[in-house]
């Protein structure tokens, strides 16, 4: 059943692809009036990539979230794993089940949430599209109540279930857009920028819900989003798509070590000081750092991560400290930097 | 799916889509208003007309009845989806469907229905109250047996015009833009079906055509059940062949349809 794949285990395997592919044929047009006049008559079509022999497994149960630039492939990967698009090439298999065959079975036991297009009817209350999700999917009528009452009460929105959709704000609809597709308690779940538009309140509270869905349902979830702080909270494993290839899978701990293995030191001292007086031999590491403000109270540095110990025992030796404080590299800044080539990943052991 | 959970989907989509309508009441007196007007205006110029002399192959009565009665058939039998479809299919909402275990067209029927359902509430009564104003020009004389005959027509011209639709939506799986598709499609489909002018008053070299092609029965035929003077053996043969041409129009709008599903690429959607 799942030749093809070389996974040990396939009962714990949620979702496998091999040498995944898509290209695209799409029509080419000049600019201005001649452009679209020559297009009329002669159309120039040409073949895109856009998703080039990936693969990977996800184990049940996993929050995995699938990162890469505008274009890069993620969403057309996360539509052959909901069988939007048929691959062109390559083989894909979740909970056993071909994606793109669309098997009924195989619908009921995921869903998909997309940002910016909403599964809810506009002009009646959520609780109708429930009712409906409800038929759709052939819940019983216990199984319906409990997982409403369940989710309503860890999104908060037991309130909002008789509120036109159309009257809620932004925040409490999505709320509800992931009710609804979590309502049948679907093994995978997959979310295409779930968060996209909601303020850091409302951000915050998806996060902590998705977690918690995770945690008590076992549901396995692929999340794609451009808010980092989406995946620091959600995912203990990314996967970087960059040109249609996966340029990197595996945990964002050893990603930020890997491209940014210095910590952040922020020391703020109680007057001016002079890095020269740094005890450089002691030290023993290139230490790259300067006075960050116009005082000269405030120093940046950065600092191999071995040697962070170290420095902190020679700070005093600068001046009288008033602050001291040590961060991870900006996950923003190291994404940024890897879509735009500035850094580069091994990827991490194949799974 | 089971044809049981089939039909509870089915119920709970026209109940959710009913409830939607509701909200646009007010919108729906008026969309009723003008769809009322012009086969009003139309029966009362061809009245005109007859009273002036003019020799048509029918009598002011059949013009009256046939005009009185299109609007309800007219509204019964239409459908509106082919532009909402395709642009569906172009924006990409239609991947939020084919997600889930059922149908995008299950929508689409419920929502006709739907919508008919309340608009039947609005232009009954405008009917009513224009028929009794022009009762004594009526000429319904049908026994009780050839309604469920009006019925049964009506349903299935209902079926070919939502299939038709279909077909024209689906185009949007291949083009960018189907709505002058669409919209010449309503404006021949509406001539041939009997919208405009009926086909009865249509010239004689164009009565063997416009009798055996397939848009007579989206509208002509049941009202032809009606007002016409149809022999039993005419109205049953009228209603195998419109049976045949709702199964042909069903059969190419699930062709058409499996065959964009399966060309859908959504991209950038």
């Amino acid at each position: 059943m799942h030749a093809g794949f070389a996974v040990s285990d396939m009962s714990s395997v949620a979702i496998a692809a091999t040498d995944l592919t898509k290209t695209y044929s799409f029509h080419r047009q000049s600019a201005g009036l001649l452009g679209a006049l020559r297009g009329a008559i002669r159309r120039r079509t040409e073949t895109r990539l856009a998703v080039d022999r990936i693969g990977f497994t996800i184990a049940r149960g996993e929050i995995v979230g699938l990162l890469g630039p505008n274009g890069a492939g993620k969403t057309t990967t996360l539509k052959m794993l909901t069988g939007l698009l048929h691959p062109s090439g390559g083989e894909v298999r979740v909970l056993g089940f071909r994606p793109f065959e669309r098997d009924t079975e195989y619908l009921r036991r995921i869903a998909l949430v997309m940002g910016q297009k909403s599964m809810l009817w506009w002009d009646v209350p959520a609780m109708e599209s429930l009712l409906l999700h409800k038929e759709m999917y052939g819940l019983a009528d216990r199984d319906f109540r409990e997982s409403v009452d369940e989710l309503a009460t860890l999104l908060d929105v037991t309130d909002l279930l008789a509120v036109p959709v159309r009257k809620l704000s932004l925040g409490e609809r999505m709320k509800l857009e992931l009710m609804a597709a979590l309502v049948h308690r679907p093994d995978v779940l997959f979310l295409d920028e779930p968060t996209i538009g909601l303020d850091v309140v409302a951000k915050a509270r998806v996060r902590a819900f998705l977690a918690e869905v995770n945690r008590l349902r076992g549901t396995t979830i692929l999340i794609t989003s451009h808010d980092m702080d989406d995946i620091e909270a959600l995912c203990s494993r990314v996967m970087i798509v960059n040109h249609g290839r996966l340029a990197y899978d595996g945990s964002l701990a050893h990603l930020v070590e890997t491209v940014q293995p210095g910590k952040f030191m922020r020391v703020t001292y109680a007057s001016a000081v002079d890095l020269s007086a740094l005890d450089r031999d002691r030290v023993n590491v290139a230490v790259e750092g300067d006075v960050a403000d116009p005082t000269g109270c405030v120093l940046s540095l950065t600092v191999p991560r071995s040697e962070v110990g170290t420095m902190f025992a020679q700070l005093p030796r600068l001046g009288e400290l008033a602050d001291v404080s040590v961060a991870d590299a900006d996950v923003d800044a190291i994404i940024r930097d890897l879509f735009t080539g500035v850094a580069a990943v091994r990827p991490e052991v194949a799974r | 799916m089971t044809p049981h959970q089939t039909l509870r989907l089915l119920r709970r989509m026209i109940a959710i889509n009913i409830a939607g309508s509701v909200v646009y009441r007010a919108n729906f007196v008026f969309f009723m208003l003008g769809t009322i007007i012009g086969p009003i205006v139309s029966a009362l110029v061809w009245q005109a007309a007859v009273a002036s002399g003019a020799e048509l192959p029918v009598d002011g009565s059949y013009l009256m009845t046939y005009f009185v009665l299109l609007s309800l058939v007219t509204m019964l039998t239409s459908s509106w989806l082919a532009n909402f479809l395709a642009d569906a299919i172009r924006d990409g909402r239609l991947s939020v469907w084919l997600a889930r275990p059922g149908s995008f067209l299950y929508e689409l029927a419920a929502n006709n229905v739907a919508e008919k359902v309340v608009k039947l509430v609005v232009l009954v009564p405008m009917i009513a109250i224009f028929g009794l104003i022009v009762r004594d020009s009526l000429a319904v004389d049908v026994v009780a047996w050839r309604w469920i005959a009006v019925l049964a027509s009506v349903g299935m011209a209902a079926i070919i015009v939502f299939a038709c639709d279909v077909i024209i939506g689906a185009l949007g799986f291949w083009l960018e833009d189907v709505s002058g598709i669409a919209w010449g499609q309503r404006l021949l489909v509406g001539l041939l079906a009997g919208q405009f002018v009926p086909l009865a008053i249509m010239p004689v070299w164009t009565q063997t055509f416009l009798q055996a092609q397939p848009f007579r029965y989206t509208v002509s035929f049941p009202l032809e059940i009606v007002v016409g003077n149809l022999t039993s053996r005419d109205m049953v043969i009228g209603l195998f062949v419109q049976l045949a041409y709702a199964a042909l129009f069903v059969g190419m709008a699930r062709e058409i349809w499996s065959r964009g599903l399966r060309s859908y690429s959504a991209a950038g959607a």
